[in-house]
């Protein structure tokens, strides 16, 4: 699979958030964006989802050369996208098996509920989590960490093609992040997932290898580069990136 | 027959004559419902074809029924616990203790005036059971009335579903009064699933003698206009009344639900929780009232009301209140309504989920602190099946089919097993 972000350009409200933002990535690489707050690193990976809160004023979305511009949310997940929320909702009630279950049948009807339960329980020891809380309403009472982890357990099982990840690493501990790290490495290997990392620090790409790093600033992505780049952030920050930004505007 | 004659002309007398109502906020919020006909169709036989039809046709949910009224027919097909009766072969006593007290509702008298049968169940002392009854309406409207008596450490489970014949667009029209005695326990389930085209009007009054409980769980998905008052009350020395509520509309659905919560003695618990869900043009209007009586020391009350509105053109008032006479007393209550949010049902949808299930799922979410309460894990899978049956096909009275979604996140491997009234 391959999904192409051409010169796109998305609004909140009457205000532009992303402007002119290009990007392809293909199923099997890693690609990170980095990017200082306010960005709209979030914007964009809720933007390629169909968030109804945003709007697409130009420019376009594609799988495998085929815009999704005109397909539901869940239409657009069912072409094998995903995104990992950064803070994602929590839903009393709505227990986490059943959502799962309801998800995983969206993506393969044949799928039976033991092999799930088996994968589920497998995935969650990797991560550290306690089993029971698949009996818990969907992110409910979860603390931050715990919420990243459910996430990432989601990514495992649902299996998908291409994955956004805003920001895995945030709210995480040192030991969480290197736990959460290597799901993801040892996930997108075994399926062979493409991911869009988005994330404010380099801590957590210091357990991953990434093929291609973006910084993103105003909207725009304004340098694309190898792992040096996360260096250069680590050294000097986003200064000269923003300055960079401001001279193209 | 001449005693039940007697108090049918005053009920209808009655009913005729009332003032609509006399409450402004009454006037200003509570349906009004239609002119009801002077009219019913029903009779004690055995087993004609539309109710016979009717009971294989809500088979399908895998309930055996134990009686059935509607369409001009009535029986009882385990005389052990349930009679029915033709009203005018009760004794006048009966019929005052009973049913005719709760005649201040105009509604009510309409019922009762033209109640051709009656429902008597019985569960002796020390001992349990567990019942379904099925009642509907047809062309014609269905009044009919139900007495509950639960002996002293006796044990029931009831089951009523509610529902309509094809093409049934009448009235329905169900009088219930319930006693539970000494350390006994009721679980009252009650499904309304009547046609789009149906009146509805249902009473529940409960008495809880000393340390008894008494569980009332009702689903209400049917009939066009719906009006509900129910009065639980805690009468004896640490007993407990809980009512549990759901309400899910669609199109112009009107619903009008009262419940009035009574602790009239000391330790007593008494808790109203209601839930609903509209969508489309629905409205809705929840009343729980906790009324705490002088001398109920050390007792407890509780009213939860929420509403959840899935479409812009759906409206729900929810309107807790109390009256506490009594000091030495914990009583709280709450409400909320909000709209759909769109970032949980974004959430969903991004995880490949469509829309209509992801709604379901919300929904169902939504009423899982009151569909857990119900003790029957069949009971449970039914209630969720009509709610998703309703979100997906937005119209009532439909007989929902019992699906795998709901049941896999919560049923154990016993589902339907061990209980004789529902198939493998």
């Amino acid at each position: 699979m391959i999904l192409e972000i051409n010169d796109l350009h998305v609004n909140a409200g009457d205000k532009e958030i992303i402007s002119g933002l290009s990007l392809t990535i293909k199923q099997g690489e890693m690609h990170v964006i980095m990017g200082p707050n306010g960005s709209g690193k979030s914007t964009l990976a809720k933007a390629v989802f169909g968030h109804p809160g945003y709007k697409i004023t130009s420019g376009d979305v594609l799988v495998d050369g085929k815009s999704v511009l005109g397909l539901k949310t869940d239409e657009r997940a069912k072409l094998g996208l995903f995104l990992q929320f950064q803070d994602p909702v929590s839903i009393d009630g709505v227990k986490f098996l059943s959502f799962l279950n309801a998800a995983k049948r969206s993506y393969s009807p044949e799928m039976n509920i033991k092999g799930l339960m088996q994968e589920i329980k497998n995935t969650a020891s990797e991560l550290g989590m306690d089993e029971e809380f698949i009996k818990r309403s969907l992110n409910y009472g979860f603390s931050g960490g715990e919420k990243k982890k459910s996430e990432i357990l989601q990514l495992a099982v649902l299996k998908p093609k291409i994955a956004i990840l805003d920001e895995p690493d945030s709210g995480l501990d040192v030991d969480a992040i290197k736990v959460v790290a290597g799901s993801i490495n040892k996930v997108s290997k075994q399926s062979n997932i493409g991911i869009l990392l988005i994330t404010h620090y380099s801590r957590i790409l210091s357990h991953m290898e990434p093929q291609f790093v973006h910084i993103m600033v105003d909207g725009r992505i304004v340098e694309s580069g190898g792992t040096g780049l996360i260096k250069t952030v680590e050294s000097v920050g986003y200064d000269s990136f923003v300055e960079k930004a401001q001279r193209v505007k | 027959m001449a005693a039940y004659d007697k108090f049918a002309k005053e009920a209808l007398s009655k009913y005729k004559t009332m003032p609509e109502e006399t409450s402004e906020l009454y006037k200003k919020n509570f349906i009004k419902l239609p002119s009801l006909k002077e009219e019913a169709v029903q009779g004690i036989s055995e087993h004609k074809e539309l109710t016979e039809t009717m009971r294989k046709n809500y088979g399908v949910i895998g309930i055996d029924f134990d009686a059935v009224i509607g369409g001009g027919d009535a029986y009882s097909t385990n005389e052990e616990f349930i009679r029915v009766k033709d009203v005018g072969a009760l004794s006048g006593e009966f019929l005052r203790q009973k049913l005719y007290g709760n005649s201040e509702d105009r509604y009510v008298s309409y019922i009762h005036a033209f109640s051709k049968n009656a429902m008597l169940i019985k569960v002796p002392k020390a001992q349990s059971a567990s019942l379904a009854v099925l009642m509907f309406n047809s062309e014609a409207p269905l009044n009919t009335q139900i007495t509950v008596d639960v002996g002293d450490g006796a044990k029931l489970e009831l089951l009523e579903v509610c529902a309509s014949s094809a093409g049934a667009d009448s009235s329905f029209g169900v009088l219930n009064e319930v006693r539970v005695g000494k350390n006994s326990h009721a679980e009252i389930n009650v499904l309304h699933n009547e046609s789009a085209n149906t009146t509805v009007m249902s009473f529940f009054k409960t008495f809880a003698d000393e340390d008894a409980v008494i569980k009332f769980n009702s689903l209400y998905s049917g009939g066009m206009q719906v009006r509900v008052r129910n009065i639980m009350e805690a009468s004896g020395t640490g007993s407990r009344v809980e009512a549990n509520e759901i309400v899910i509309g669609t199109d112009a659905q009107k619903f009008d639900l009262g419940t009035s919560a009574v602790n009239a003695a000391e330790k007593t618990t008494a808790s109203v929780e209601s839930k609903a869900v509209l969508l489309g043009e629905a409205t809705g209007i929840i009343k729980g009232f906790a009324k705490l009586n002088h001398g109920a020391k050390k007792s407890n009350s509780f009213i939860l009301e929420r509403g959840l509105l899935f479409d812009n053109g759906a409206k729900i008032d929810c309107m807790p209140d109390m009256s506490v006479e009594e000091n030495d007393v914990r009583a709280t209550h709450s409400s909320a309504t909000t709209p759909l949010d769109s970032n949980a049902l974004f959430y969903v949808m991004s995880r490949g989920i469509n829309e209509p299930m992801a709604k379901r799922l919300l929904a169902l979410g939504f009423f899982d602190s009151i569909i857990s309460k119900i003790g029957s894990e069949s009971m449970r899978e039914i209630a969720a099946a009509m709610v998703r049956d309703k979100i997906d096909r937005k119209q009532p009275g439909n007989i929902p089919e019992l699906g795998e979604e709901y049941r896999e996140g919560s049923k154990s491997e016993d589902f339907f097993k061990g209980h004789y009234k529902y198939r493998q």
